[in-house]
């Protein structure tokens, strides 16, 4: 086999695909083997042409794009990349999908909002790291144990836990949460890297799938057991010490491996706050955000879990994380909501 | 052979046209069954599209109409809005410019959404308030735009095709200001100069042509802040609504004279005493619907916003077609709060017993109602229009309705002035005020108890020395001063005195100066210290010659003497 990436390109719109499949072309490691214009076709050049990715609208007549995850990931489990205009009233079929096994999403380009180039090399980035997941059927979708509400009353000795996540993230997040009974008393704080106008939408589904308040994080709010709170996406959270409590700021300084919202920017603040008090969890995904921030906690004695190869998309974050030393424990996510319910 | 942007360009359009074409199939569709839930997924879905193609090739026009009519369709997909005849019939014409948008992209020419964009936002933002509020009110106004409307379309706004620059630029009032500030002073070193130059003899003819090109170069950015009278009077769509719907009246609201240009500031300062004027015709005006039916009154009333270029002016009419304004009932209101006494009160004509209604403290109302009872009367509606060198003129007939005209300056900055000399000073005096000038002999004027009279056009006016005027510490020592008598034995039988017959808000006043000079634009800015204090001046300005030079405001005399007069007649009577 070659080394290049082979794409098929779905979309109801001869012109997004002939844009899309372009800007693609221009890198000589992807090849656009294909197209679809539906859902149903979609499936069906997949089971014939075997791509390496595909990307796929969800907005398509008759078989649309949620169609097309459920079969594809049902009869030949290949990554798909979402591709969606943001502003839509309903980010929801995006989240569906995504639960359903598609890898990523990106907005469709706006060459009036930004440089062609950043544009072709965001969808480039995404295409390559989409297309290392290992997509799989999934079966086990159910929750492994039982919500119990008084499952969980003694005092736990931590006082936070900090997840982070990048590709794969949403799915995963909502795995572990949705296991989270109502009087879980930990506060939980999350970064999930995401494009700022896809966070509200993914925290008011989170919202409505746990039994907990999921809130986005806003300046000077509490870390409060019965509470999620989620770094928005405008700039850099980072927690505080202020009059013996800890509190929400946030912090221009730019973060390197990935900016607003930066995993290793809220995990070093919290290293700081809440020492050995904190739980620092590494979920999937792509680059390196994040090990900084495992790091630190470790060093100043938190527990640290990593999601396990097996069980991540794209076994990025978590991997660099074990190797650099940072990690105690490597969960399967299908673990991780029991372990921190019954464990901590 | 075809570069890659003609071909995704020629690809765009033959999709987008199809959308277009396929909308309005479906928009027929949900026309004949509103609640066709594949036909409006249908739609949902090809807007989408449409959207997420122009954001591809940055048509930012096209995309942002689609965005609207996509969060339309969103909105009627989660049921929050439902698709009624009228919505369709915008729907409609927002994809007439959708095609015309696109359609654009080939012609170059300009084509304007602003206006269904707004119109169709206004809605759902209405729709979705509506709804959270209450489900019953099903009014068929809540669509009007607040903030503007298809009118603005006419302005042109920023194209689609490859590299356009918008035809229409965006320039911050206070740089507006500065331009003007400059230019003021251009015209004031110009007319140095030439002052200078008739001071030494010398003819000025070489300065014609600099003084026409500064003169355009002044009017032109004058005009350039100019907006049109539509820019506010739309906004009235929905003041009026409003009034009507919490007075229970029916009103339509007609406008006229939209594309009267007025300075942005001007209409800055009076927007909240349009606003109270309008509201005032619906709950006072405006009989009850009762009321109107016992009348034979059509059960519609009307009022009518107009503007009309008057000379120097811009006037702004609220008319309504209500019951008028009795000046009998005005009459016992004031007599009853002792604002003035009865036998002061019958010497007054009708137009003066009704001009009470611009006191302060005076609320003809029988009941506060909500909207216009509160507070602000009538006579904050006098001061903010007065204050900016207007007035505020009555119309009314009993049973046939009432007329308030705002006589506004159409520009702030430029005045058409008199100048003229008192005690070797000069002022000036903006020309809206002045009914004529004329001259008189000893023998046209008459001494009526305190005051010296002249007649003009069968009345009788009061004349006012401006010398003494000035010079007077206060008011009593002005009124009370005998210095008029002295001045009028003192003036010979063959000499001639100038007066300038100045009017304002129906009244007449003889101003007697030394001396007329000419007339001429000014620019009128505040007054330096310590003349700042004075309430005799609206402001100055500084002539050629480098003086400064006062503006004498009309208003505010009128409004001095006359009070004066009315409290002196009280004092009087008693």
């Amino acid at each position: 086999m070659s080394n290049t990436l082979k794409i098929l390109v779905v979309d109801d719109s001869a012109f997004m695909r002939l844009l899309i499949s372009d800007m693609l072309s221009e890198d000589s490691s992807i090849e656009v083997i294909g197209t679809a214009i539906n859902g149903l076709e979609a499936k069906e050049k997949v089971m014939e042409l075997h791509p390496d990715l595909i990307i796929l609208d969800l907005n398509m007549e008759e078989y649309d794009g949620l169609y097309a995850v459920k079969s594809i990931m049902e009869e030949c489990p290949t990554p798909i990349l979402i591709l969606s205009s943001v502003g839509n009233t309903n980010l929801q079929p995006v989240f569906e999908a995504l639960k359903n096994g598609a890898v990523d999403y990106m907005n469709k380009p706006n060459r009036n909002k930004s440089k062609m180039r950043d544009i072709r090399s965001e969808l480039v980035q995404k295409v390559k790291s989409a297309a290392r997941a290992k997509p799989k059927k999934i079966v086990d979708q159910k929750p492994e144990t039982q919500l119990k509400v008084t499952s969980f009353r003694k005092k736990s000795k931590y006082d936070i836990i900090a997840i982070g996540a990048s590709t794969g993230g949403p799915t995963a997040l909502e795995r572990i949460l949705t296991i989270l009974p109502s009087d879980f008393n930990i506060p939980v704080i999350i970064c999930q890297h995401m494009p700022r106008a896809f966070i509200p939408p993914f925290v008011q589904r989170l919202n409505s799938l746990t039994k907990l308040d999921v809130v986005e994080a806003v300046r000077n709010m509490e870390p409060k057991p019965g509470t999620i709170m989620f770094c928005p996406g405008h700039s850099n959270l980072i927690l505080k010490k202020e009059d013996d409590v800890a509190k929400v700021d946030f912090t221009d300084r730019v973060f390197r491996e990935y900016n607003n919202p930066s995993i290793n920017a809220m995990m070093k603040s919290i290293a700081t706050v809440y020492a050995d008090k904190s739980v620092g969890i590494i979920l999937t995904g792509m680059g390196k955000d994040g090990v900084e921030g495992m790091k630190s906690l470790k060093t100043q004695g938190a527990f640290t879990i990593a999601q396990n190869k097996a069980s991540s998309v794209i076994y990025g974050m978590p991997k660099a994380a074990v190797e650099s030393g940072a990690i105690d424990l490597e969960l399967d996510i299908k673990e991780i909501g029991n372990y921190l319910l019954k464990k901590l | 052979m075809k570069s890659k942007e003609e071909e995704y360009q020629q690809l765009f359009l033959t999709e987008a046209l199809e959308i277009s074409e396929q909308l309005n199939k479906f928009f027929v569709d949900l026309e004949k069954d509103h609640q066709n839930k594949k036909v409006i997924t249908n739609i949902f879905r090809i807007i989408h599209t449409l959207k997420g193609n122009a954001l591809g090739m940055g048509y930012e026009s096209i995309a942002d109409l689609a965005h609207v009519m996509e969060d339309i369709f969103g909105a009627i997909k989660e049921n929050e809005v439902a698709p009624d005849a009228e919505l369709v019939d915008s729907l409609f014409r927002a994809n007439d410019k959708l095609g015309a948008l696109i359609n654009s992209l080939n012609s170059g020419e300009k084509v304007s959404y602003l206006g269904i964009k707004t119109k169709l936002a206004v809605f759902l933002k209405n729709a979705r308030e509506q709804r959270q509020q209450q489900k019953n009110a099903k009014n068929q106004e809540h669509k009007e735009p607040e903030l503007g409307s298809e009118d603005q379309d006419k302005k042109g706004d920023a194209e689609d095709s490859s590299i356009t620059f918008a035809e229409v630029v965006q320039i911050p009032v206070r740089k507006m200001d500065e331009l003007l500030n400059v230019v003021g002073e251009l015209v004031i070193e110009r007319d140095r100069l030439i002052s200078h130059f008739e001071n030494k003899g010398q003819s000025t003819l070489e300065f014609e042509g600099l003084k026409r090109i500064s003169a355009n170069l002044h009017y032109g950015i004058m005009s350039a802040r100019m907006v049109q009278m539509g820019f506010l009077f739309n906004k009235f769509h929905r003041v009026l609504r409003d009034a009507a719907v919490s007075e229970k009246k029916d009103v339509k609201l007609r406008l006229k004279g939209t594309e009267v240009e007025i300075d942005r500031n001007i209409l800055k300062i009076i927007s909240d005493s349009l606003v109270h004027v309008v509201r005032n015709a619906v709950s006072h005006g405006i009989e009850s619907m009762e009321e109107r039916k016992k009348s034979k009154k059509p059960a519609m009333a009307t009022v009518t916003l107009e503007a009309n270029l008057e000379k120097d002016n811009v006037v702004l009419s609220v008319s309504d077609d209500g019951r008028g304004i009795n000046s009998d009932k005005i009459k016992e209101k004031i007599i009853a709060k002792k604002m003035i006494t009865e036998s002061s009160a019958d010497k007054l004509s009708e137009q003066e017993i009704i001009r009470y209604i611009f006191e302060p403290g005076f609320s003809s109302a029988e009941k506060v109602t909500e909207i216009s009872g509160r507070g602000v009367g009538m006579d904050i509606v006098k001061r903010s229009v007065e204050s900016i060198g207007g007035q505020v003129l009555i119309d009314t007939k009993i049973g046939e309705g009432s007329s308030f005209h705002l006589v506004l300056p159409s520009s702030l900055a430029l005045k058409g002035s008199l100048l003229f000399e008192v005690s070797s000073q000069e002022y000036a005096i903006p020309l809206t005020y002045i009914e004529s000038v004329n001259y008189y002999k000893k023998e046209d004027i008459h001494n009526i108890g305190n005051s010296l009279m002249i007649n003009y056009n069968d009345q009788s006016v009061s004349l006012i020395f401006l010398a003494y005027l000035f010079k007077a510490k206060d008011i009593k020592s002005f009124t009370n001063s005998r210095l008029f008598n002295e001045r009028l034995k003192s003036l010979a039988a063959e000499e001639q005195i100038s007066v300038i017959m100045a009017k304002h808000s129906g009244r007449y006043m003889g101003l007697v100066v030394d001396k007329l000079l000419r007339q001429k634009e000014i620019i009128e800015k505040k007054l330096p210290r310590p003349l700042d204090s004075s309430k005799l001046f609206s402001g100055s300005t500084i002539l050629g010659s480098g003086n400064v030079c006062p503006v004498v405001d009309v208003a505010a005399i009128m409004d001095f003497l006359y009070k004066s007069s009315v409290k002196a007649q009280a004092v009087w009577s008693f």
